[in-house]
């Protein structure tokens, strides 16, 4: 879905061509602000979006296991988008949905539909410091992305694989957050992601990072990576995303992610 | 008839032809009391569970068809056997509205501890005591969808009789139910069709929702004939309000009823909030602690009349899903308590292993007890589903 997407995608931040001649001039801050909301501009227009998630979870002792969600999201006006994470695995929570209405600046709302009470039930969204379904993800990590929840700092721009990346660093204004700030890559030329270090907010220091790839341009215009392990530096477990059957422009419409419209499910 | 033909149409397509979302489950359940029954019943019943769940859209999404049926067998108690569908419906899915029609399960609640407000579907008491275990309604549901919420008409031809535990059951009245036969206020009896109505919205932080149901109570009064409790079905008008409010990690909740009916009209409410703290270690877990007021008018005739409800709940968002609730309900006149203590994880990927205990007490003074019979009710069950 878009949320995680996002925020992953934070990771995503599906980015399009930037022409950087214009933000070059900019002093550090206000360069990576342009350069964040230069690719906040370039994401827009996606209308919907649907996809098939896998989630491998491989922990330090060398356990393994899968999750499989299903993901739609609504794009909405000024970041208010809105979206669905239905469960297939484990099959104990086969059906449970996540329905999501984000809104930039504020606590999102958020619900989740119960199939073996038939119930929705409005959970609290501010603190999002929870492990999602026990991967290294947090909620936080999974949430949407929006250009006013931050502080930017450009740092440098480096070598990152065989790009160029810019290095920025993001830090949260939101107090719940789990996280001091992040440090992202993002290459030069398409503005993608390909690495996020996370520094964690208890500590200082930095616990994970994650790593994206296998990007792939849907409508031309919307990059979007298939690829995302995370790992923990702390006990060197990790949990990589597979995106599968990633499509855009479906027909969803905001009926579908009403909260009375989850009943329907049962 | 041209109805029943094109549903039963979309239910054999839907079967055959689409491939849906198919989930299964087989449980088994086994609860081991402290004490024999105070009727001589025995100290621990097992049951078998399977629910079905198959789900598919047709047409492009414009159609939903769902069938879910449940059975269950139990070793004691006859009463406590079932086959039910919690659904088997279909839902036409238009362009701001949807018509929802057939046997579906519906939950109108927002607080954890009352059940004030629910009102469409009867209970299986045989199931859990929670008040979460439903029967199927048949019923029509037109939903109409408004910029501020939504705008929900039903009309629920046909009802169903309370399920309760047969004489070598557990837990019920020290007088054995009549489950041969129900008398009604209606003369219709149960072939009465009730009708309600549900208007809810969405503001922001704010959630509410009105709710008006005319027509047979789910909740049956008894009287005693031939030494057993026959249950009597009044026709009642019941009005629900159910308000929730999130601020950070504070859930608040409320919801109220005024019903008329029973004797005369009376009012129940339940009000309290859900505290969520989130990672509260390095490894992630969450901490809900709940704490709920429950009222009713109609004083000491009903036992949860001026009682606190306190509960946490810890995940641990681990991988195998473990969950600890701990709990109690209690009378804040006598002290009269319902305490419980549960907890579930997962095996594998399809594998759930959960445990329940209860307990129930109350004040030594004959007076002030309202259920002295689940005093000597304890038990402790024990669950184990696979998931298919």
């Amino acid at each position: 879905m878009k949320r995680f997407k996002r925020g992953v995608q934070r990771v995503g931040l599906a980015l399009l061509v930037l022409t950087t001649s214009a933000i070059l001039q900019a002093d550090e801050v206000n360069k990576a602000y342009q350069i964040m909301a230069e690719s906040e501009r370039r994401d827009e227009g996606w209308q919907d979006n649907r996809s098939e998630m896998q989630m491998i979870i491989r922990r330090g002792d060398g356990r393994e296991i899968v999750r499989e969600l299903r993901t739609q999201a609504l794009e909405g006006d000024s970041g208010e988008d809105k979206s669905l994470m239905v469960f297939d695995e484990p099959l104990d929570v086969r059906g449970t949905v996540f329905l999501t209405h984000s809104y930039p600046l504020e606590a999102d709302d958020q619900w989740i539909y119960l199939p073996s009470q038939n119930r929705v039930k409005r959970i609290s969204s501010k603190r999002r410091n929870g492990r999602f379904m026990g991967s290294e993800f947090t909620f936080e990590d999974l949430a949407a992305f929006a250009l006013e929840e931050y502080d930017y700092t450009y740092l440098r721009q480096e070598a990152c694989g065989e790009h160029s990346c810019h290095v920025i660093e993001m830090r949260p204004k939101d107090k719940y957050s789990g996280y001091e700030k992040f440090v992202y890559f993002m290459d030069v030329d398409e503005l993608r992601v390909w690495r996020v270090e996370f520094y964690d907010k208890r500590t200082g220091k930095h616990s994970k990072t994650m790593t994206m790839s296998d990007y792939t341009r849907y409508l031309d215009r919307y990059w979007r990576a298939s690829r995302a392990v995370m790992k923990n530096l702390l006990n060197g477990a990790e949990t990589e995303i597979r995106w599968r059957k990633e499509e855009f422009r479906v027909g969803l419409n905001e009926q579908d992610f009403r909260k009375t419209a989850l009943e329907r499910r049962q | 008839m041209a109805r029943y033909l094109s549903l039963s149409a979309l239910v054999l397509s839907a079967a055959f032809v689409q491939a849906g979302e198919v989930r299964q489950e087989f449980s088994l359940e086994h609860r081991q009391f402290d004490d024999p029954g105070a009727q001589g019943q025995a100290r621990s019943d097992t049951s078998l569970v399977w629910e079905g769940h198959y789900r598919t859209d047709l047409n492009e999404g414009s159609d939903v068809v769902v069938i879910a049926p449940r059975a269950r067998l139990n070793n004691r108690d006859s009463e406590r056997n079932l086959f039910d569908f919690q659904s088997l419906s279909w839902t036409r899915i238009g362009q701001g509205w949807e018509l929802r029609s057939g046997v579906r399960t519906e939950t109108w609640q927002v607080t954890e501890s009352a059940h004030l407000v629910d009102i469409l579907n009867q209970l299986d008491t045989t199931g859990d005591v929670d008040g979460e275990d439903k029967l199927g309604q048949p019923m029509l549901n037109l939903v109409l969808y408004r910029d501020w919420g939504s705008v929900e008409f039903y009309a629920l031809p046909g009802f169903r009789e309370r399920r309760l535990p047969g004489e070598d059951g557990r837990l019920r009245l020290p007088l054995p139910y009549d489950t041969e036969h129900a008398d009604y206020e209606s003369a219709a009896e149960s072939l009465r069709t009730d009708a309600a109505l549900r208007v809810s919205a969405l503001f922001g932080d704010w959630e509410w929702a009105l709710t008006q149901f005319s027509g047979t109570s789910r909740e049956p009064q008894f009287n005693v004939v031939n030494g057993k409790l026959r249950p009597y079905y009044p026709v009642i008008d019941q009005s629900g309000l159910e308000l929730q409010y999130a601020a950070g990690d504070w859930l608040w909740k409320f919801e109220g009823i005024s019903r008329s009916g029973f004797g005369r009209r009376y009012t129940a409410a339940a009000g309290g909030f859900e505290y969520t703290y989130s990672g509260v270690s390095p490894s992630g877990h969450d901490l809900g602690i709940l704490l709920e007021y429950l009222f009713d008018d109609r004083g000491r005739q009903t036992p949860l009349n001026n009682d606190v409800f306190l509960a946490l709940r810890w995940s641990l968002n681990d991988l195998d899903g473990t969950e600890l609730l701990a709990g109690i309900i209690s009378d804040a006149d006598s002290g009269e308590y319902l305490a419980v203590a549960e907890f579930s994880r997962r095996f594998g990927s399809a594998w759930r292993l959960s445990a329940d205990a209860r307990w129930f007490g109350g004040p030594d003074r004959v007076a002030d007890q309202q259920l002295p019979f689940l005093y000597d009710e304890d038990y402790v069950s024990v669950e184990l589903t696979r998931f298919f």
